[in-house]
């Protein structure tokens, strides 16, 4: 296959920061506000930490297989046939949650900025630069830019919190606990369990490392360095807007443009779409890239190039497919990604594979 | 300059431009001789041949180009008496050859064509041979301080249109075998003499090599300027981007080559490349080494943001007050308001007049002759801002949005780099004006997308920043002290370790002082 | 790769030549507009009122002399916000543009109608903003109090919420605030009472009045006078500063600033009853003194302390309860307090919270402690 990529460990770090961080703290919140109130905080610390633990089977199994993604792995485990039908439910994943991210980006990008304009112009610009990112270079060209647009979005989150800071009152995280209970704080875990779980993504990616060894340290501390952004944003929300923050689509949005200093900063939502679209991209890109790499794997295609205009083409009409903003923003994740993909790709698909593997292994150095 | 006098094509032959008699070896006799060479230098009324009657017993010819070559020792040599026997030819070849070095060459096309390289010829009666001696001598400028890059604190010298000068001038700071000065003739009309330059050992092999083959795969009639062979060696041609470093500052070659860098002199250029060049070094001034660490850490960001500013600005400010005005300040809003008041343009169409003006302006500025150029720009300036202004044609904000932004795309240290940004903020001017905030950010993703996929002989263009190399990041983001111990780019040169050794730095001595 | 660039630039000049300019509005097609006032006329029908400026008088107010005025009131009816405003923009030239809006009024009327109906618009709508300062004009509709210029501001809305971030308001918090307490069960919402002051029947400007009081179906249901809801506000914590003056015995009087004002509430669990204790906290500065102590000495220092803790302890007590027995409103957010310290206890109580408050013991204490004197011991003009 066309172009052995090669990328680093910071790379990783900044791929996995980058595309977990916009998703999840703009769509997770409500979400957990709803069901867990006030400790939608405790859910997500909880939920994190699950994805984190996650995480760590996703990197044992890919290390396993150095150099190989799961399509390859997964016919080294079970078999060529068996190998290759078990990972088809990632395609499923990929292709929809590619069409379901554009379409949420859209919307939200419509929502905070346009009101006239086609939204069809929208949706293309944002393919423009996606097609282009994954075009030119691959993983490798998505994974430099998310080393500049990383530290980027880090570095304007820390300055929005400092910027609202003034306008905290810890007194709205209160009462801890009472007012909902183990179940209510356990069920509101789920949003940041399942977008954060996303890292199951490195199973593909962590084929195109350069160097083995800190591939675990890399993934863990990005998953960690997440956790904390999401952890401060969401209680920053529940400080300023107490349980409000359940009826909003965007409270993110909202507490930046609550954000107000000196007369002069002020309305600087815009600021925010800007940074939210930059990890749109890479978190795109990502998504195409791992698609149809992983389809021209699975089809033994030389070129994933042509493939990429495939996925794109789907991507496109599965966005106009979503009828209104409810369908893509709160349906897909309550009623697809939820239900399904988290237990079948993200649980029992790299679990059963390394299951095998382990027990393979084992035999094999018995006889 | 133009290549107007073009005389030949770029794909003929060598050969047949030469007549084949060129070919032939030197003729033993006088005559023969003188006709061959008037033939080859016909109607060249700047190449002399002498025809001397040396101590009244053998025929010499001297030629050489009148005014390149320094004959007043040679003529001296020639005048003086000496007793004539069998051995005379042999006796005045030694004394020819101590005077210069020199070397023997057989055939007329080797003396044609050392005599267009301004060195002299000398065919001695009845030797069948000709003796080349390297008297150049050149009507050159003298060292003067560059002008288009000043630095406050620095050397004030900079390079001349001579080649052999310019490699002194680097050879004096770099006193050591390994700095290799590799010699290439370029261009089958010009043969303009260039020097590929590097540090044995310090710059990678792999790369200089990669120089070497490009060059050598270079097939053009006249080299004129350093920039020919920029445009012919670069690794992308579709980019606003410079890949090739040119300076006109002799410390600033010295420092590049001990990072690892290529230098190339080129004859008749003051502008030496350096490369592989990336986004960063760009921002570097020459004086960043010299002045000290945390005034120059400030500088370099003051430059980021003002780089930050030539690019983004009229684009933000067009997106801002066409679609998202809820970003400005209210007090603000109301007086951009005010000022907007009656202008008969949409924002996008007087910021992109205002650009245009201004663009013209600098071009008109330099091109101008030296003592009306500044003052037409400054009054052209300041009339066209102010009276525009006042008749309500243009909006006030507008003029300072736009020269701001003027004034910030100067901010950029290497002239070339600054180029590319005034030429990008075109596309996002266009893009801000039909879709805002949005358009500006896809536009400068797809500008980072694009930087990061550069490469300029191997490296990428946007390291150390993107793939991340911390240790050089840090030299990056500020000017790191020396003291600290400046790690060598890691993707440019061979060498891992610091350039002060780390038990070295003043601290560690210091520290040991007081134990 | 030729190929490739080529194409991506024709796609940039396709899309900016086919977008034309759909949401593209110049500066001047926009109406900026300041502020806002909401009138119920009848049932059904709503009047929105709008201060839009007008930039171009904006420009050397001072030499053209005041006749011009420098905003426009605009005002249109519907049945709900945005029908009123489609009929209000009928009247303007340009666009309604309302991202700069910081101050929104109620008429009294209104305001005692009842603001569920009208209130969804202002979060539902990307293009405003939560931080907005939200008034109720005091006997007057808001359309009338927007035409009112005001003499220390161009744009009359603004000094609204000047006037009260001057006076220790948080301003712009009011609106958010507002709907965090309708969300909650344990605090009535209130909201800053503007009234307009007049001179031999001349209406000179308007003055900060006080709160309004609302139930929790958002009617008002009663005011409370400036000074009353400054204390009101001690007890919830929300002043940034305030400013107090009490007698001290035997004779004379002090007026000091408290620079951080806050409380701390506990509640108690009786077996019947509930039971809060309330302990006012201030640092102040002393800026008037009108008595014959000495300043220099630390004792007249803690008379005048004790002095001032008695009467705002007083003054406390005898507010909480004018709101117990007159309106019956939680406004001082007990209900909160008990939520947070007995959340249990808040489950089983919470749904007759309204008919407990009545009911409920408080016991106040004051802690103020003077900082600073000034700059004078004795007043100079003493002779002692």
């Amino acid at each position: 296959m066309k172009g052995a990529f090669n990328i680093s460990n910071s790379q990783i770090f900044w791929l996995l920061v980058s595309m977990e961080i916009g998703m999840a703290t703009l769509l997770t919140i409500t979400m957990a506000v709803q069901v867990a109130k006030q400790d939608a905080w405790i859910s997500t610390l909880l939920g994190s930490a699950v994805a984190i633990l996650l995480t760590f089977f996703y990197v044992k199994l890919a290390m396993r297989y150095p150099g190989k993604t799961i399509i390859q792995f997964s016919q080294d485990i079970l078999g060529m046939w068996l190998g290759k039908i078990i990972v088809i439910p990632y395609f499923v994943t990929w292709y929809s949650v590619f069409g379901a991210i554009l379409r949420q980006v859209v919307d939200f990008i419509y929502l905070s900025l346009f009101t006239a304009t086609p939204v069809w112009i929208i949706t293309v610009v944002i393919l423009v630069v996606v097609a282009y990112m994954t075009y030119v270079g691959g993983i490798e060209s998505i994974a430099r830019c998310a080393e500049v647009i990383g530290p980027i979005i880090v570095v304007m989150l820390i300055i929005i919190f400092i910027l609202s800071i003034q306008d905290l009152h810890a007194k709205r995280l209160l009462p801890i606990y009472a007012d909902t209970g183990w179940w209510l704080i356990t069920k509101g875990a789920i949003p940041s369990m399942t977008f954060l779980s996303e890292s199951s993504i490195l199973m593909v990616l962590l084929a195109f490392l350069s160097t083995q060894e800190k591939a675990m340290s890399s993934s863990l501390w990005a998953m960690v360095v997440s956790m904390v952004i999401l952890l401060d944003t969401i209680m920053m929300v529940i400080m300023i807007f107490g349980t409000l923050a359940e009826k909003m689509w965007y409270p993110l949005e909202q507490l930046v443009r609550y954000i107000y200093v000196m007369e002069f900063v002020q309305n600087v939502d815009s600021i925010f779409v800007i940074l939210f679209l930059l990890s749109g991209f890479v978190k795109l890109a990502m998504y195409l890239f791992v698609a149809s790499y992983s389809t021209a794997q699975w089809f033994g295609f030389q070129s994933w190039r042509t493939v990429m205009w495939v996925v794109l083409g789907i991507g496109y009409i599965i966005t106009i497919l979503f009828k209104n903003i409810d369908v893509a923003t709160v349906e897909y994740p309550s009623q697809f990604w939820i239900p399904y993909v988290f237990p079948i790709c993200f649980i029992a698909i790299p679990f059963i594979l390394l299951l095998v593997d382990v027990i393979r292994r084992g035999i094999r150095i018995k006889t | 300059m133009n290549r107007g006098d073009k005389v030949m094509g770029k794909g003929t032959d060598k050969g047949e431009n030469t007549p084949p008699s060129f070919e032939q070896k030197l003729d033993a006799d006088h005559f023969v001789m003188k006709s061959l060479l008037e033939e080859a230098f016909n109607n060249c009324s700047d190449i002399v041949i002498r025809d001397i009657i040396y101590a009244g017993a053998i025929s010499v010819l001297m030629i050489y180009i009148d005014g390149s070559v320094n004959t007043a020792e040679i003529d001296q040599i020639l005048m003086g008496e000496i007793p004539v026997d069998d051995a005379i030819s042999q006796r005045l070849q030694m004394k020819l050859t101590a005077l210069a070095p020199s070397q023997i060459v057989q055939t007329v096309g080797e003396v044609v064509e050392h005599v267009i390289r301004e060195k002299m010829a000398i065919v001695i009666d009845e030797t069948s041979q000709a003796i080349i001696l390297d008297v150049m001598k050149h009507e050159t400028r003298g060292i003067e301080e560059p002008t288009n890059e000043i630095a406050v604190r620095g050397p004030r010298d900079g390079f001349t249109e001579s080649l052999r000068i310019n490699t002194n001038l680097v050879r004096r700071r770099l006193h050591s075998p390994l700095l290799k000065m590799e010699s290439r003739t370029m261009g089958d009309v010009s043969k303009t003499p260039i020097v590929i330059s590097y540090l044995k050992g310090i710059a990678r092999e792999s790369m200089v090599n990669e120089v070497r083959d490009r060059i050598d795969r270079i097939s053009i009639d006249a080299i004129l300027g350093s920039g020919y062979i920029e445009e012919l060696i670069e690794d992308r041609s579709f980019t606003p981007f410079p890949q090739i470093q040119n300076t006109e500052r002799p410390d600033v070659v010295c420092a590049g080559l001990l990072e690892g860098k290529v230098a190339i002199f080129t004859d008749a250029t003051p502008f030496i490349l350096l490369l592989p060049m990336t986004f960063w070094s760009g921002l570097q001034a020459a004086e960043d080494y010299s002045e000290r660490f945390l005034y120059m850490t400030f500088i370099r960001w003051i430059r980021f943001t003002l780089v930050g500013v030539s690019l983004f600005l009229p684009s933000f400010y067009v997106a801002v007050i066409v679609f998202s005005p809820q970003l400005i300040p209210t007090n603000l809003l109301i007086s951009v308001a005010e000022a907007r008041e009656g202008v008969p343009f949409p924002t996008l169409f007087e910021v992109l007049l205002m650009e245009f003006m201004f663009e013209g302006l600098r071009e008109a500025g330099v091109r101008l002759p030296k003592p009306i150029g500044s003052t037409v720009s400054i009054v052209g300036a300041l009339v066209i801002g102010q009276a525009a202004v006042q008749a309500g044609i243009i909006s006030a904000p507008t003029v300072i949005i736009v020269s701001t932004t003027g004034i910030a795309s100067f901010a950029v240290p290497r002239y070339n780099l600054g180029i590319a940004f005034r030429l990008l903020r075109f596309p996002l001017l266009f893009l801000a004006g039909s879709l805002g905030l949005f358009g500006m950010t896809a536009g400068a993703a797809m500008i980072l997308i694009h930087l990061v996929n550069l490469r300029s002989f191997g490296v990428p263009y946007f390291s150390p920043m993107a793939p991340q190399i911390f240790e050089n990041l840090i030299d990056v983001v500020i000017r790191p002290p020396w003291w600290l111990g400046r790690k060598k780019a890691a993707l440019m040169s061979n060498v891992k370790e610091t350039r002060i050794p780390s038990q070295k730095n003043p601290f560690s001595r210091r520290k040991g002082q007081r134990l | 790769m030729k190929f490739r660039i080529s194409l991506i630039m024709i796609a940039i000049v396709a899309v900016v030549f086919t977008t034309g300019c759909w949401d593209q509005v110049e500066l001047n097609d926009r109406a900026i507009e300041m502020a806002w006032g909401i009138d119920q006329v009848s049932k059904s029908l709503v009047e929105i009122s709008a201060q839009v400026i007008i930039p171009s008088r904006m420009q050397g107010q001072s030499s053209q002399g005041s006749q011009q005025k420098t905003f426009q009131v605009v005002s249109g009816r519907g049945i709900n916000t945005l029908e009123a405003v489609q009929d209000m923009q009928r009247q303007l030239s340009r666009v309604v543009f309302r991202s700069h809006r910081r101050a929104i009024f109620f008429g009294e009327d209104t305001a005692k109608q009842g603001l569920t109906d009208i209130l969804d618009t202002y979060t539902r709508d990307p293009e405003i903003r939560l931080r907005t300062d939200v008034f109720v004009v005091k006997g007057m509709t808001a359309k009338d109090f927007l035409s009112v210029s005001f003499p220390f501001e161009s744009i009359p809305g603004l000094g609204a919420l000047k006037e009260h971030t001057a006076m220790g308001g948080w301003g712009t918090e009011v609106f958010l605030d507002f709907l965090l307490s309708v969300n909650s069960e344990g605090t009535a919402p209130t909201l800053p009472l503007i009234q307009v002051t007049s001179q031999h029947g001349r209406k000179t400007g308007f003055e900060y009045s006080g709160r309004a009081i609302f139930n929790k179906q958002l009617r008002m249901v009663g005011e409370l006078s400036s000074t009353q809801a400054q204390l009101a506000f001690w007890i919830k914590s929300k002043n940034r500063y305030l400013t107090i003056g009490g007698k001290v015995p035997p004779k004379g009087n002090v007026a000091i600033v408290i620079l951080n004002p806050r409380s701390h509430i506990v509640s108690h669990l009786g077996k019947k009853s509930v039971r809060f204790v309330i302990t006012l906290y201030g640092d102040g500065n002393l800026r008037e003194n009108n008595t014959e102590l000495d300043m220099s000495k630390t004792d007249s220092i803690h008379i005048v302390e004790r002095a001032l803790e008695r009467q705002m302890s007083k003054r406390a007590l005898a507010l909480i309860a004018h709101v117990q027995k007159d309106y019956g409103e939680d406004i001082f957010g007990f209900g909160d307090t008990l939520h947070i310290q007995h959340p249990y206890y808040w489950k089983k109580v919470k749904g007759s919270w309204d008919s407990i408050f009545r009911h409920v013991q408080v016991r106040i204490s004051t802690r103020i402690s003077i900082k600073r004197v000034g700059l004078t011991g004795l007043p100079l003009h003493n002779r002692k």
